[in-house]
């Protein structure tokens, strides 16, 4: 019994309600946000607790397993410990407690992601007509029907969101937004807060401290997404023009009906690929670019870190907000913060970890000393100092910045 | 609420990209995905139930689609939310009682 009591992790006390997931009626409503049925509702808010448990729980089993077992076994086979992630992982893949709790954690991710898009679908011609009736009211939606998506949006669907960003299934279709921003609230289970806008609030929160009462006049995002960060920023600078671009049309299409419905009328959205955004030779005085990068590619991060330089007005601040690096972290908790990299479908997120981020926004053409590596951070909702960390999906942020002098700055 | 068949068959398409295998056997796999499945199920189930309970007990009767309709208040679905920890405790008791030593 006594064994028994110390291998189940405690639970927090029944008043402390801070670490359970939030229903999903506690989300920010708009007009164009998807109905939800009962049992939808619930199975989302499972769905939310099966994460919270397997993170809460179940994680100290793995962490507990990965010291008493899986290390011993390493150093058996190898004569020395594992000397990087990729041999630890290996180690783990071949532990019971490992590959239960991924299982549990792949089909949960999986099934929540089948819902939303169930969910989206068994009403879309609804939401189709919503939205167009809401982006009849305004000019801040620009499609690109040409466009060719990248590559790696296509052939690999970023977070086992069925479609993808960019599949468009015709007819002013909004399933890929509608999808996305019910699995986002699901998936954290609303610690993003009521809007998903976490990161969004994070960058404003880090101007606010770096930068204090400065006003960018012209702010790009790039991969916008629906818009959920961007509305973060448009909203803290209302008197800022506020462009973001994103790849998928029914990403922007529903992601400027969400925003029209919440009065949010600073922000425009393109659809264009973020590496040569159809901005032609429109100058910011702020491009970010908010989790986008670990979704891209290598060769992709090069063009993106281009394009903040060629489209940065000179005074200008280009901010990158990112997974913290794996670098001088334990080998376990590496292996936990790359496992979306491996097993959900995130194409850029384990290789991303092995590149100097800041190396390459010197080599899209930032001076050396005007880049600048740093972190931002803005509450999760019921978050308590020293709870177990979801790695990958809570925490503070690594932030890459980069500026480029005015003129007169230059010349003296 | 049933769904439409095309709607159902659209909306099984699984993301693109591969599918992990954790366990030697690949039939463990797919267990495993059917349990997470059915756990969720029958929470939401269990749910339905409670909240029928409590519309019930709050109105004395069931007028059709009043259960759709109905949103817990925040400490209800406080409650609730308990309700899936527990549930998931007694499902996946085995996997927490499990010895790493042992």
């Amino acid at each position: 019994m006594s064994a028994v009591r110390e291998a189940l992790s405690p639970i927090p006390a029944a008043a402390d309600t801070g670490w359970l997931p939030l229903p999903m009626n506690t989300m920010e409503q708009h007009a164009a946000l998807p109905t939800l049925e009962h049992d939808e509702r619930v199975r989302y808010q499972v769905a939310a607790g099966m994460n919270t448990f397997l993170a809460q729980r179940l994680l100290p089993a793995v962490q507990r397993a990965a010291v008493e077992r899986v290390e011993p076994a390493l150093e058996a086979s190898l004569g020395r410990p594992a000397a990087d992630r990729h041999e630890y992982r290996r180690g783990l893949e071949r532990d019971l407690t490992w590959q239960l709790w991924s299982r549990l954690r792949r089909s949960n991710m999986e099934m929540v992601q089948q819902a939303a898009r169930l969910t989206t679908l068994r009403q879309l011609p609804d939401l189709v007509a919503t939205c167009r009736a809401l982006n009849a009211g305004h000019d801040r939606l620009t499609l690109e029907p040409s466009l060719q998506p990248p590559g790696y949006l296509a052939r690999l669907h970023s977070h086992l969101m069925p479609g993808g960003y960019v599949t468009d299934l015709g007819e002013d279709d909004v399933a890929a937004g509608a999808t996305y921003e019910l699995g986002v609230y699901a998936v954290l289970g609303g610690k993003s807060g009521p809007a998903s806008d976490r990161a969004g609030r994070a960058t404003v929160a880090w101007l606010q401290e770096h930068r204090p009462g400065w006003q960018p006049k012209r702010i790009l995002d790039l991969g916008c997404g629906i818009g959920a960060n961007t509305a973060a920023i448009a909203r803290a600078f209302p008197d800022a023009e506020v462009v973001g671009v994103e790849a998928g049309a029914a990403m922007v299409r529903y992601g400027a009906a969400r925003a029209a419905s919440l009065g949010i009328d600073n922000l425009r959205f393109v659809q264009g690929d973020v590496e040569q955004p159809p901005l032609g030779d429109e100058k910011f005085d702020l491009v970010v670019s908010l989790m986008v990068l670990h979704e891209t590619s290598r060769a992709a991060l090069g063009r993106i870190f281009e394009t903040s330089q060629r489209h940065l007005a000179q005074g200008g601040l280009t901010f990158h907000l990112e997974q913290p690096p794996y670098r001088d972290k334990p080998l376990i908790e590496q292996c936990l913060r790359d496992w979306d990299g491996r097993y959900n479908n995130e194409a850029f997120w384990s290789s991303m970890h092995e590149t100097d981020l800041a190396e390459a926004l010197r080599r899209a053409g930032f001076a050396p000393d005007h880049v600048q590596e740093t972190e931002a951070n803005a509450p999760q909702v019921g978050a308590k100092p020293g709870s177990q960390e979801d790695y990958g999906r809570g925490g503070a942020w690594y932030v890459v910045t980069g500026e480029k002098p005015r003129l007169e700055q230059v010349r003296a | 609420m049933s769904l439409d068949k095309d709607v159902l068959i659209q909306g099984t398409e699984p993301a693109a990209g591969p599918r992990p295998q954790f366990f030697d056997d690949p039939a463990m796999d797919r267990v495993w995905d059917v349990l997470v499945a059915l756990t969720t199920e029958l929470a939401v189930t269990r749910t339905r139930l409670d909240s029928l309970e409590r519309i019930l007990a709050e109105q004395g009767g069931l007028p059709a689609g009043v259960v759709d309709a109905w949103v817990a208040d925040e400490a209800t679905a406080t409650e609730q939310a308990l309700a899936h920890q527990e549930l998931l405790t007694r499902v996946f008791r085995g996997l927490l009682q499990e010895k790493p030593s042992a």
